[in-house]
């Protein structure tokens, strides 16, 4: 059974038409899922759904089997469902220590434990640990923003391009990072503009088209589809 | 009675004019303006001392008064324009108590908290009753043109441009607007309606003093504007009309309650309009009569 | 020379008096993006309050500080829920206007119950004490020491507690606030309380350094907002640079003109201030 259902979400920004028109995805336990499509698809605005930022119109949201739609953003926090935003990610005007403190707010035991193990996995952000956020670079921003979400334990991680401003070196460490969490039991859905990183590092992948599903499978085979390569991820080989 | 009823709809119709005015600035152009008791003031002190000093008529110490305050109304424009909103609200409400700190102390003009009495009375060739009936006609014309003016500035191309600076002063900026130009203009023609009013005061009265400031008119002008609809110059006239009734009938809470010193009797009044305001706003934000859309759109007033 | 130092610790004084209350104003504003015009009556509020428990109560003035803290700044709760909150959604500016009617409202209350007359606080009348010829009221000092108190009070709790950092949080970021578990409403009941009753408090410090009557606020408040702006709206420090600085402004510029134009020479100041800084000197929103 899938940790992460969605099926028939229709959902869009209030008092305009509807972005997702009958979007379904399933995320299991443990799988890396990435989530392709054009600029302005509706990627993002499908993570905010999920997340609780965008109200769905119809369809199911179920998340380890019971649902979460129409939840705050607070209650599927809560639920252990941690959504990483494109921008704005990190509080610019609070230490690093102070954001990965308000990144761990939804369970303050062992506040101090969990910030150096944190620190340990994202070792930039320990030699910083009193800098204010806004004097990080992009690159650092996004380690911050994911070093937040993993203070609480999440059970998934919806990652909203979290290699946006990164060098390729760096996008490549990163997503060695998300296997390693991955590893310890995390389910992290991924949307991502370079299409065949994220082939390469998924285990399987959906193609969003102006709101609606328009591809899914295993991201192997998705890699080796011609026409997806053509038409969907601009090869021109 | 009737004294009292005409009294009553010359400051509603002076009123009225400082609800065009503002409807302009902030209705029509978006620009909140907390300062307007300020242009107000100035159109009233200007038109009674030039009057008063100089002798000229009193149709045109009003002009010259409205004329002072619409100038002065684009000076204060070049100083503003580059805040935000919310900062503009402070700074706004900033410049009236400053106009009223110089009003309160530069007693060699203005004759301190005492105010400036005799003011002329503009020569109609009537007295008594019959003038103050005769001042309300001419104010009552005025509020028409006015309100003639400001509809056609509204359909006019410039309105549309006021319009879409409102929506989005960088769209319209990049669509090659004179941002600049057109909110000096605004607030010049915003503060002559101001200043007009602010004369047609002093010379009604013919007495003016720093109590114009009381920041109880500025409230009644908003929700005068608020509750006759944001934007819409008619609903601005009717707002005022509104008001008033408001303001006014809290008057016979007094006959009302008993064993209430004069003070508490007013304390109560503020209060009961002051609930109304907030009540007004909750229940009716966008007012009575919605801003007047046009199906015509400017490619600038698209966000 | 002697008197420019004298108004250089007069200023000072009367400047940390204005930082309490800027402070509680640029506090609403960090987190709820409002400018919340009612702070002037919160301010009296806070005076009567203080006024009560120390007057008519018998109570010593650091209990009357406490006890306009306290009052100011669950009117200010009681207030923003009722009249200030449903309209929300319809823009700041809207709930600003709102906000000078709510003023209104709060103010004559206060007028309501105690009346026009001014009344004093009982403290005892002491001597001057003159160091190298400045004269330094006790009183003043107490003040003074009493509104650092405050401010190093707030410091410390946005600082260094965890609901601190959350008010923080949202009031850099609500949205990201929210997916972190904070909850934005309980945080924005949590900085009106702390921003009006930051308010109280500085209405028994004006209390104490002049009288009591229902438009102490309103007397005020210009100066209060022109260092909220000055220091940049939404800047707790901004708040406290700007109170010093208008109220250095408000005295040194007695030397050039007469007293009665201190404010606004304040206000003209910060006018032109923000000709070059129009997000005020330490703001950034
Ligand atoms: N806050 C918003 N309000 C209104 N429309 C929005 C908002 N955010 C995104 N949109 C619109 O929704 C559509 C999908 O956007 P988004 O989900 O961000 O796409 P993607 O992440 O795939 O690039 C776009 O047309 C965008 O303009
Ligand atoms: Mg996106």
């Amino acid at each position: 059974m899938s940790l992460l259902r969605a099926a028939g979400i229709s959902a869009g920004y209030s008092g305009r038409d509807d972005i997702l028109k009958d979007v379904g995805i399933e995320v299991g336990a443990c799988e890396i899922v990435a989530i392709l499509g054009p600029n302005g698809a509706g990627k993002s605005t499908l993570l905010k759904t999920i997340a609780g930022l965008v109200t769905p119109r119809s369809g199911t949201l179920d998340f380890d089997g019971r649902s979460i739609a129409g939840l705050t953003p607070r209650d599927v926090s809560r639920r252990g469902v941690v959504f990483v935003p494109q921008e704005a990610n990190v509080f610019p005007s609070l230490t690093i220590q102070e954001n990965l403190e308000i990144g761990g707010y939804l369970d303050r035991k062992e506040m101090k434990a969990r910030v150096a193990e944190v620190c340990e996995r994202i070792p930039v952000l320990s030699e910083r640990r009193r800098a204010k956020a806004r004097t990080l670079s992009g690159g650092e921003r996004q380690l911050l923003a994911m070093g937040m979400a993993l203070m609480v334990g999440p059970r998934i991680l919806l990652l909203d391009e979290p290699t946006a401003g990164l060098s390729p070196l760096a996008a490549e460490t990163l997503f060695r990072m998300i296997k390693l969490i991955r590893d310890t039991g995390v389910a992290v859905t991924i949307v991502e503009q370079n299409a065949i990183l994220a082939l390469n590092n998924a285990d399987r992948a959906y193609i969003l088209v102006d709101g609606r599903n328009a591809r899914s499978g295993p991201a192997r085979d998705m890699l080796e589809d011609r026409e997806i390569r053509r038409v969907f991820l601009g090869d021109v080989d | 009675m009737i004294s009292y009823l005409v009294a009553l709809l010359t400051f509603g119709a002076i009123y009225a004019l400082l609800a065009l005015g503002l409807n302009l600035m902030w209705g029509i152009a978006g620009m909140v303006n907390l300062g307007i008791l300020g242009y107000y003031a100035l159109g009233g002190y200007s038109s009674a001392l030039l009057t008063m000093h100089l002798g000229i008529p009193v149709w045109l110490g009003v002009i010259a008064g409205a004329l002072i305050t619409a100038l002065f109304g684009a000076a204060t424009c070049i100083g503003l324009v580059k805040l935000r909103d919310d900062y503009l609200a402070i700074v706004t409400l900033g410049f009236a108590e400053v106009m009223r700190n110089i009003a309160e102390n530069f007693v060699s003009l203005t004759n301190g908290t005492d105010g400036l009495a005799q003011i002329p009375r503009p020569r109609l060739g009537v007295t008594g009753s019959d003038f103050n009936v005769v001042y309300l006609v001419i104010c009552v014309m005025v509020v028409l043109v006015v309100l003639a003016a400001m509809e056609r500035l509204r359909a006019a191309p410039f309105g549309r441009v006021l319009r879409a600076l409102r929506a989005d002063p960088m769209v319209a900026a990049s669509a090659g607007k004179n941002v600049l130009g057109f909110q000096v203009r605004t607030l010049a023609v915003g503060g002559f309606v101001l200043g007009l009013g602010g004369a047609l005061y002093a010379h009604y009265l013919t007495y003016i003093s720093p109590e114009v400031f009381q920041p109880q008119l500025m409230i009644y002008v908003f929700l005068a504007l608020i509750l006759g609809g944001r934007g819409n110059n008619y609903g601005a006239v009717l707002g005022t009309v509104l008001v008033l009734a408001i303001v006014e009938g809290t008057r016979f809470l007094a006959d009302l309650v008993h064993g209430l010193d004069a003070v508490q009797i007013g304390a109560l009044r503020a209060f009961v309009i002051g609930v109304a305001f907030i009540v007004v706003l909750q229940k009716r934000p966008h007012g009575l009569l919605p801003e007047p859309r046009r199906i015509y759109t400017d490619p600038a007033a698209r966000s | 020379m002697l008197q420019v130092f004298q108004l250089l610790v007069n200023g000072v004084m009367a400047g940390a008096i204005l930082a309490v209350p800027a402070i509680g104003f640029n506090i609403v504003f960090a987190v709820l993006q409002i400018s919340n015009f009612s702070i002037a009556a919160l301010i009296a509020v806070g005076a009567y309050a203080g006024y009560t428990a120390n007057v008519l109560l018998g109570l010593p003035p650091l209990l009357a500080i406490l006890a306009a803290f306290l009052i100011s700044g669950a009117a200010g709760v009681a207030s923003d829920r009722l009249a200030l909150r449903p309209l929300r959604g319809y823009g700041a500016i809207a709930v600003a206007i709102a906000s000078l009617a709510l003023n209104m409202v709060l103010e004559n209350i206060v007028r309501f119950i105690f009346g026009n007359d001014v009344r004093s606080l009982d403290v005892p009348m002491m001597r001057d004490w003159i160091f190298e010829g400045i004269h330094v009221g006790p009183q003043a000092v107490f003040n003074f020491l009493v509104a650092i108190a405050a401010m190093v009070a707030l410091f410390s709790l946005l600082s260094f507690t965890t609901v601190g950092r959350a008010m923080r949080a949202v009031a850099d970021n609500p949205t990201l606030a929210n997916i972190k578990g904070i909850d934005p409403e309980k945080m924005a009941r949590l900085a009106v309380f702390l921003g009006m009753g930051m308010a109280g408090i500085a209405g028994v410090l004006l209390a104490l350094d002049t009288a009591v009557d229902p438009t102490i606020g309103m007397r005020v408040v210009l100066s209060v907002f022109a260092a909220a702006v000055l220091g940049g709206l939404g800047s707790i420090p901004g708040a406290v640079v700007g109170g010093l600085l208008i109220g250095l402004a408000e005295q040194l510029s007695t030397l050039v003109v007469p007293v009665a134009y201190s404010s606004a020479i304040g206000f003209a100041a910060i006018i032109l201030a923000l000709l070059l800084f129009p997000r005020g000197i330490l703001g950034d929103r």
